[in-house]
C-alpha cells in the first residue's frame, strides 16, 4: 500500500516537472527564449554602440553585480576597437569567455547570473562572462557543532566559498571535485568530493550514481539529499553524517570518506558512517586521548540514559519493586502518593510536555526561547509536582533524561534518540523489563541490518573489527592510530609511516 | 507476502494485548516488610505482618512512614494470605520481606512450614533475616521503638549490623542451607524485647527444625570464631575480675581437619588464628609490656570458651558449626544416621592462636 | 553441486565460535545444575568435561563429514541416500530444529510466568520472543550472527554475577571426590546433553563461513569455552547450595541470583531473566532459521515464508504445552533426540560417508 502510493506521488512529480521543462523546451531559438524572459521585469536587455559596431548585453538584474557592469565591462566595450564578436574577447578583462552558439548553455548560465553579449538580438552567437553576484553571508562560527577548542569556522550556503574552505585545508592535487546538479526544477549545482588514492573508488560510484538517480524537483537542502541517498529510506537512524565544520569534513575525507556538499546548504554530507561517528566531537580530537575518551564515554552513557531512564522507571514501578533498594522505596512510593496516573501515564505525559518545550524553544527567536525555558523548567514542573499531577522523582529523571540527550553533537541523531524512548516507554508500560529488552532486540535487528553506502552501519561492533575500535568508545591515542578505518576500505590504509612514529629514543640519548 | 506478514503482525499484536500482566505500582500494593507467627493454640497460630505506611508529603520531599502492623489467628495448615488479604486496603506483596520472627513456642515445633512458605515463593529474596523471639514476635513488631526507622527496617539492621562484629553470618539463605545440609543444623539469633530496646539475647539453636535450646550472646563470638572466617570481629578480653581488654579490628581465620574419618572415633581439629589490635585498655595495666601475656589469656579463654560450647552442643546434639558436613567431606561412606550416633562422642581439638598489635594516641 | 553461498552473505572464519557459543548456551544453562546433581551430586563436573570431550570428537566428525562432502547436509543426504530417502532425512532435520526452537519459547516462556510476570499470557511472552527472532531470522545469516555475538556482550552482567555467591560458598561440598562409580558419571552424560546440543547447525551453517578451514579451531575453542562455563558453573552451584537443596530447585542458576545486592538495585533475578532474553534469542533465531533453511534446501521454497509459518506454528504448538509436565516432556523428547542425533547419528554418517567414499575410490580406480 504504502509502495504504491509513493509511486503515485513520484508520477505526479514528474509529471508536473515535465510540464515545466517542456514549456521551456519549447523556445527551442534564442528569441523564444528571449521573449519568455522578458516576461519577467528583472529581465534587462539593452543595445549598446561601440566605436564599429553595436552589442546586445542581456542578464538577469539581481544576479549579476550592476557595479561591475558600469566598472568592468562597459569602458573596455566602449573603447575597444573590435570589429567582430570574437575580437571582443581579447579586449574585455576576464580569463574565462564562452563563445557558443549553444542556446541551451546560453539559457543555463543566463539563468545562473552570467551576462550575454551578442551582435543583436537575433544573432545566436554569443559571449558569455560570469558576474554573479555574491549574495552569501560571511564564513561564520559553527552554530549547530558548536567546539570550544579548535577552528571556529563554519560553511555557509555558496558552495564556491565552501569548496574553497575545505581546499585551503587540503593543498594537494588528489582533491578532486566532481560537480553535477541535482533536482528537476531547482538544478541545484552539487559537488561530490574526494581524495583520489585514499578513498575507495566503489564509495565514489556508489554516491555519484545515487545522486545521478534523484527523482524530485525540489532540491533545497542537503538534508533532502540525505533521505533520498539513504540505504534505508525508513529508518530513523541518519545514514550519512551531515557537518558544518570544513575542518571535520577534511578529517574524514583523509580517513577515506566520500563527502558532496549542496549549493545553497550549509551542510556537508560525508560517508559511508558509522553509528559511533554521530557521538563524537572535534573536542574528542582536541584534548589528551583519555579526556577524550572520558567525555565520549559520559556522552554515550547520557545518551543510554535518556533512553532507559523513563522506561525503567516505569517498568521498575509498575512491575517489578522487588528491585528498588530497601532505603529508595519510600521516597518513591511517598513521591507517588496522590499521584492519580499508572507510571506509564505520568511518564508519558511529562516526556511529551518536555518535547513541546523543546519543540517551543526550537521555533521561538532566542531571546523568548529562553524565558520558555525557565517557564516550562521551573514554573511547569514544580507546579505539578505540587499539584500531584506527577511525582518529582520522575520530573528529574524525565529532566535529567532530556538534558542528557542534548549531549548528542549530532542534531539528527539527537532526534533519533529522542523518539527512541517512546517505544521504549510504551513497551515498559505493557510488559515490564521484558518489554524493553524485546525492543531493545527490535532495534539491534534493525541496526544489523542497516548500511551506510553498502557498508555495516554498526561497522567496529559487528562485524566485529578490532582495529576499528580504536575510535570508537575510547579514542586511542594518535600514535595508535596509524591505520585509516577499514569501514572506508581505504586504497592507502597507513596513515604514517608507523615505524617512525612510534620509534622512541632510549635514555639518554 | 506482505499481506502475510501484515497478518501475523496484527494476529500477534492482538495476542498481545490479551494477556496483559496485572501492573503491581508502588503504591497501589502493600509491601509486607516483616512477618511474626506465634504459637495460639494447639490448632492455631498468630501472624502478624507490619507494612510501612507512607505520608501522603504532595512534592515536600520528606518521607514519613508510619509502620501498619496487624495479626489475624489463623488455622494450622492454612496460609495465612486470605485472612491478611480481607483487612487491606490494597493487594499485600511479600517481595521487599526484611525480617521474618518466631515465637519461641511456635519454634519447638518446628519452623519448616513457616519457612517453606517464603522459600517456595519466588518474590522472596534471600538476604532477609530470621529470628526467634523470647516472648512473641507480636509484642516486638507492635512495640514502639525510640528509633525513626520502622520496626522491620529497625530489626533487619540490628541483626545484621550485629553480623559484622561478633556473631555469626546469618540469614535465609543460611538458613536454608543448614536446614538441607547433611551433618548440620541451622541457628537463628534470638531476641527480646528489653523495655524500649530489642536484645540479641543469644543463638537460638535448632534440631532440624525444632528450637531446642540457645547460647547466651557471650558466648557468640567464641561461636563465630569456630563457624566462619571473618574481618573486623571485636571482643573483650576478661583479664581479671574487673578489666577488660577491648580487641577490635581482628581478622580471624579457621580451618578444620578431621583425623580417622572414616572410623566411629573422628578426631576433629579446629585451628583458629587471630590477629587483632588492643584498642582501649585500663590505666593500671602496661599493655606493652604485657601484650604477650594479652594473647595469652585470650587464647585460653576463646578455647575455653569454645569447648563449653562444643559440649553443650555435644549434649544437645545439634551440630550448627556443620561438624558433620567436615567429616563428611573426609568420609565416603558417610552417613547422617552414622554421624547422629556418633556426634556426642566425637573428640573435637580447639586450638587458638592470637596474635595482637599496639595502637591508640596515647602510650 | 555443493551449495555455493555468495561472498557477501558469508561471515569471517571466527564466527564459528560465536555460532556455536550462541546456539549451546541457552535455557538449559538455568536449569541443568539440578538434573546433574540429582544423579551423581558432586562429581557432576567430570560428566561436563567428559561430554565436553565427547562433543570436541563429534564436532571432529562434523567437520569431516562437510568438509568431503563441500556442501551442506542436505547436499551429503542427497549423496548417500538419494533424492527421495535423502530429502526425508533432511525434513527430519529441521523438524528436529523447530523442536528446538520450541522448546527453548516454552521453556523461557515459562520462566518469566513463574518468575515475573505470573498473570502474562503465554501469547505474549511467545509472541515477544518468536517475534523479535523472526526479526534476525528476516535479516538473514549476518544479522543473526551479530545477535549471537552481541548477546556474548550483553550476558557479561550474568558472569559478574557469579562472583557475588563467593561469600557464601562451603569447599567441602566439592569433597569426597570420585565417591561415584565411574559408570554412573559416564551415564549421567546424557543429562548433558541438553546444553550441548545445537552445534549440528554446522551442518546447515559450514557454507555461510569464509574459509571454513582457518574457522575449524573456533568452533574446538566453542566447545571448549561453553565446557568452562558449565563447570565453572556447577562448582559454584554446588559449593553454594547443599545437594538436598539443590535437588529440588527448578532453576539454581536463578535462585543464585538472589543472593547480588547491590547498593542501587537488589534482586538480581528479574535483570537475569530480563538479559537472558538476549542468550536466548541467538537459539530461537538459529533453530528457527536452520529449520527454514532445511526446508529451502529441500523443496526450493521461500524461505522467508518458512520462517514466518514456522514462527506461528511454534507459537500455537507451545500454547497446547501449558502444564509443567508437558514441558518437562518436551524437553526429555529432545534430550534423547538430540542424544541419538549427535552420538549415533554423527558417527553413523562418518563412517557410512568414508565407506561410500571408499568404494568409489575403488571403483573409480578398477
Amino acid at each position: 500500500m504504502l509502495f504504491r502510493r509513493k509511486n503515485k506521488t513520484n508520477n505526479n512529480n514528474n509529471k508536473n516537472g515535465h510540464k515545466l521543462l517542456s514549456r521551456a523546451e519549447r523556445a527551442k531559438s534564442l528569441s523564444d527564449f528571449f521573449s519568455m524572459m522578458e516576461e519577467s521585469k528583472d529581465f534587462v536587455s539593452s543595445d549598446h554602440k561601440l566605436k564599429h559596431m553595436t552589442v546586445r548585453i542581456s542578464y538577469l538584474n539581481p544576479m549579476v553585480d550592476p557595479k561591475s557592469i558600469r566598472r568592468d565591462i562597459l569602458p573596455y566595450l566602449i573603447s575597444c576597437d573590435a570589429t567582430k564578436l570574437e575580437d571582443l574577447v581579447h579586449y574585455l578583462p576576464f580569463v574565462s569567455i564562452t563563445h557558443t552558439k549553444d542556446v541551451e548553455q546560453i539559457k543555463e548560465k543566463l539563468l545562473k547570473g552570467f551576462i550575454l553579449i551578442q551582435k543583436h538580438k537575433e544573432d545566436p552567437d554569443g559571449l558569455l562572462l560570469e558576474l554573479t553576484a555574491q549574495h552569501g553571508r560571511q564564513v561564520t562560527p559553527p552554530e549547530v557543532e558548536f567546539s570550544v577548542i579548535g577552528p571556529k569556522t563554519a560553511f555557509v550556503e555558496s558552495l564556491d566559498t565552501n569548496i574553497a574552505l575545505i581546499r585551503k585545508l587540503l593543498p594537494i592535487p588528489n582533491f578532486k571535485v566532481k560537480e553535477m546538479s541535482v533536482g528537476k526544477v531547482t538544478k541545484t549545482k552539487v559537488a561530490v568530493i574526494y581524495i583520489d588514492g585514499i578513498a575507495n573508488r566503489e564509495n565514489v560510484n556508489t554516491l555519484t550514481q545515487r545522486l545521478k538517480d534523484i527523482e524530485y524537483d525540489n532540491i533545497i537542502d542537503s538534508s533532502f539529499l540525505v533521505q533520498m541517498l539513504s540505504d534505508n529510506k525508513h529508518s530513523p537512524f541518519p545514514q550519512l553524517v551531515d557537518t558544518e565544520r570544513p575542518d571535520r569534513v577534511v578529517s574524514a575525507l583523509i580517513e577515506g570518506k566520500v563527502a558532496f556538499i549542496l549549493d545553497g546548504s550549509p551542510f556537508v554530507i560525508m560517508g559511508p558512517t558509522t553509528i559511533m561517528e554521530f557521538f563524537t566531537a572535534f573536542d574528542d580530537y582536541a584534548l589528551v586521548w583519555y579526556l577524550a575518551s572520558f567525555f565520549r564515554l559520559v556522552r554515550l552513557g547520557s545518551v543510554a540514559f535518556s533512553v532507559f531512564a523513563t522506561p525503567l522507571y516505569v517498568a521498575v514501578l509498575t512491575y517489578h519493586y522487588q528491585l528498588i533498594p530497601q532505603d529508595l522505596i519510600g521516597t518513591l512510593i511517598s513521591s507517588r502518593m496522590g499521584v492519580p496516573f499508572p507510571p506509564i501515564i505520568e511518564a508519558l505525559l511529562m516526556e511529551l510536555t518536555i518535547e513541546v518545550l523543546r519543540e517551543a524553544g526550537v521555533r521561538l527567536p532566542t531571546k523568548v526561547g529562553q524565558t520558555i525555558g525557565i517557564v516550562g523548567g521551573i514554573v511547569i514542573g514544580t507546579a505539578s509536582v505540587q499539584a500531584n499531577l506527577t511525582s518529582n522523582v520522575l520530573l528529574i529523571l524525565i529532566a535529567m533524561a532530556a538534558l542528557a540527550s542534548f549531549t548528542t553533537p549530532n542534531y539528527k541523531m539527537n532526534n533519533t534518540v529522542r523518539l527512541l524512548r517512546f517505544p521504549f516507554l510504551i513497551a515498559a508500560g505493557f510488559f515490564g523489563m521484558i518489554g524493553i529488552a524485546a525492543v531493545f532486540a527490535i532495534l539491534v535487528a534493525h541496526l544489523l541490518k542497516l548500511t551506510s553506502l553498502g557498508r555495516p552501519y554498526i561497522e567496529p561492533f559487528y562485524p566485529l573489527r578490532l582495529s576499528d575500535l580504536k575510535d570508537a568508545f575510547v579514542r586511542l591515542p594518535y600514535s595508535q592510530q596509524g591505520q585509516r578505518p577499514l569501514l572506508q576500505r581505504p586504497v592507502d590504509s597507513g596513515r604514517v609511516n608507523t615505524w617512525r612514529a612510534n620509534f622512541k629514543y632510549d635514555i639518554d640519548e | 507476502m506482505e499481506k502475510l506478514k501484515r497478518m501475523a503482525v496484527a494476529l500477534s499484536s492482538l495476542l498481545l494485548l490479551v494477556g496483559c500482566e496485572q501492573p503491581k505500582v508502588v503504591d497501589d500494593i502493600r509491601i509486607v516488610q516483616a512477618l511474626g507467627y506465634d504459637y495460639y493454640d494447639e490448632s492455631h497460630i498468630l501472624g502478624t505482618i507490619t507494612t510501612p505506611i507512607y505520608a501522603h508529603t504532595g512534592g515536600s520531599g520528606q518521607v514519613q512512614a508510619t509502620a501498619d502492623t496487624y495479626s489475624v489467628v489463623s488455622h494450622i495448615g492454612r496460609t495465612l494470605n486470605t485472612l491478611l488479604e480481607s483487612r487491606s486496603e490494597f493487594p499485600l506483596e511479600i517481595g521487599k520481606l526484611l525480617v521474618i520472627l518466631y515465637g519461641k513456642d511456635l519454634a519447638k515445633g518446628g519452623l519448616f512450614p513457616y519457612i517453606d512458605v517464603v522459600n517456595r515463593n519466588p518474590d522472596v529474596g534471600r538476604t532477609i533475616s530470621l529470628a526467634v523471639v523470647d516472648g512473641r514476635a507480636e509484642t516486638i513488631l507492635n512495640h514502639k521503638f525510640t528509633t525513626d526507622q520502622l520496626v522491620s527496617a529497625y530489626l533487619n539492621d540490628l541483626i545484621q549490623h550485629n553480623t559484622k562484629a561478633s556473631f555469626p553470618k546469618n540469614n535465609l539463605h543460611e538458613f536454608l542451607y543448614s536446614y538441607f545440609g547433611d551433618g548440620m543444623d541451622p541457628f537463628m539469633p534470638l531476641l527480646k524485647l528489653k523495655q524500649h530496646h530489642v536484645e540479641i539475647e543469644g543463638i537460638a539453636l535448632f534440631k532440624g527444625d525444632n528450637y531446642v535450646d540457645y547460647l547466651p550472646f557471650e558466648y557468640a563470638y567464641p561461636f563465630k570464631m569456630m563457624f566462619e572466617s571473618f574481618n573486623d570481629g571485636s571482643y573483650e578480653v576478661p583479664i581479671n575480675r574487673n578489666h577488660y581488654m577491648s580487641i577490635t579490628n581482628i581478622s580471624s581465620k579457621v580451618d578444620y581437619k578431621v583425623e580417622n574419618a572414616s572410623s566411629n572415633r573422628p578426631i576433629i581439629y579446629i585451628n583458629v588464628k587471630e590477629k587483632g589490635f588492643l584498642r582501649e585498655s585500663s590505666s593500671t595495666m602496661q599493655p606493652k609490656q604485657n601484650i604477650k601475656e594479652i594473647e595469652r589469656i585470650m587464647e585460653r579463654t576463646l578455647e575455653r570458651e569454645g569447648n563449653q560450647i562444643l559440649e553443650m552442643l555435644k549434649k544437645l546434639g545439634v551440630d550448627p558449626l556443620r561438624l558433620g558436613d567436615k567429616v563428611r567431606s573426609y568420609d565416603r561412606g558417610w552417613s547422617e544416621e552414622k554421624w547422629r550416633a556418633i556426634y556426642p562422642h566425637v573428640t573435637v581439638k580447639l586450638d587458638v592462636r592470637t596474635t595482637l598489635a599496639q595502637t591508640g594516641i596515647i602510650e | 553441486m555443493p551449495v555455493k553461498v555468495p561472498e557477501n552473505r558469508q561471515v569471517s572464519p571466527y564466527f564459528m565460535l560465536f555460532i556455536i557459543y550462541g546456539i549451546q548456551v541457552g535455557i538449559f544453562v538455568l536449569s541443568y545444575e539440578r538434573v546433574l546433581a540429582k544423579e551423581i551430586g558432586n562429581d557432576g563436573w567430570i560428566t561436563i568435561l567428559i561430554s565436553g570431550i565427547l562433543m570436541e570428537v563429534i564436532l571432529w566428525m562434523v567437520y569431516r563429514v562437510l568438509e568431503k562432502n563441500g556442501g551442506d547436509l542436505i547436499d551429503i543426504h542427497k549423496e548417500l541416500f538419494g533424492k527421495w530417502l535423502g530429502g526425508l532425512f533432511s525434513v527430519i532435520f529441521s523438524l528436529y530444529f523447530l523442536t528446538m526452537s520450541l522448546v527453548v519459547m516454552r521453556t523461557y516462556a515459562e520462566i518469566v510466568q513463574v518468575w515475573m510476570f505470573p498473570h502474562l499470557s503465554y501469547f505474549a511472552i511467545a509472541g515477544m520472543v518468536g517475534g523479535t527472532a523472526y526479526t534476525f531470522v528476516s535479516g538473514g545469516f549476518r544479522s543473526i550472527m551479530g545477535i549471537c555475538l552481541l548477546s556474548i556482550v550483553y550476558s557479561t552482567p550474568l558472569f559478574i554475577s557469579l562472583f557475588f555467591p563467593l561469600p557464601y560458598v562451603h569447599y567441602e561440598n566439592l569433597l569426597p571426590m570420585f565417591h561415584h562409580s565411574p559408570l554412573a558419571i559416564i551415564s549421567a552424560a546424557h543429562q548433558m546433553i541438553l546444553n550441548f546440543i545445537g552445534f549440528e547447525v554446522l551442518f546447515l551453517a559450514y557454507p555461510f563461513i569464509k574459509q571454513p578451514k582457518k574457522a575449524k579451531k573456533w568452533g574446538y575453542y566453542a566447545i571448549y569455552l561453553t565446557t568452562m562455563l558449565y563447570i565453572l558453573l556447577f562448582i559454584i552451584t554446588i559449593l553454594y547450595y547443599p545437594r538436598r537443596q539443590l535437588k529440588g530447585i527448578l532453576w539454581p542458576t536463578i535462585e543464585i541470583w538472589k543472593i547480588v545486592d547491590l547498593p542501587f538495585m537488589e534482586r538480581f533475578e528479574y535483570i537475569g531473566i530480563t538479559i537472558w532474553f538476549f542468550t536466548i534469542l541467538p537459539n530461537i533465531a538459529l533453530s528457527l532459521w536452520a529449520a527454514s533453511r532445511g526446508f529451502k534446501r529441500v523443496f526450493n521454497i521461500n524461505q522467508r515464508i518458512t520462517a514466518i509459518l514456522m514462527s506461528i506454528l511454534i507459537y500455537v504448538i507451545g500454547f497446547f504445552l501449558n502444564s509443567r509436565d508437558d514441558i518437562d516432556l518436551l524437553n526429555a523428547i529432545l534430550s534423547n533426540i538430540g542424544f541419538g542425533f549427535l552420538c549415533g547419528y554423527v558417527p553413523f554418517l562418518f563412517v557410512l560417508q568414508s565407506i561410500v567414499y571408499k568404494v568409489k575410490k575403488r571403483n573409480g580406480k578398477t
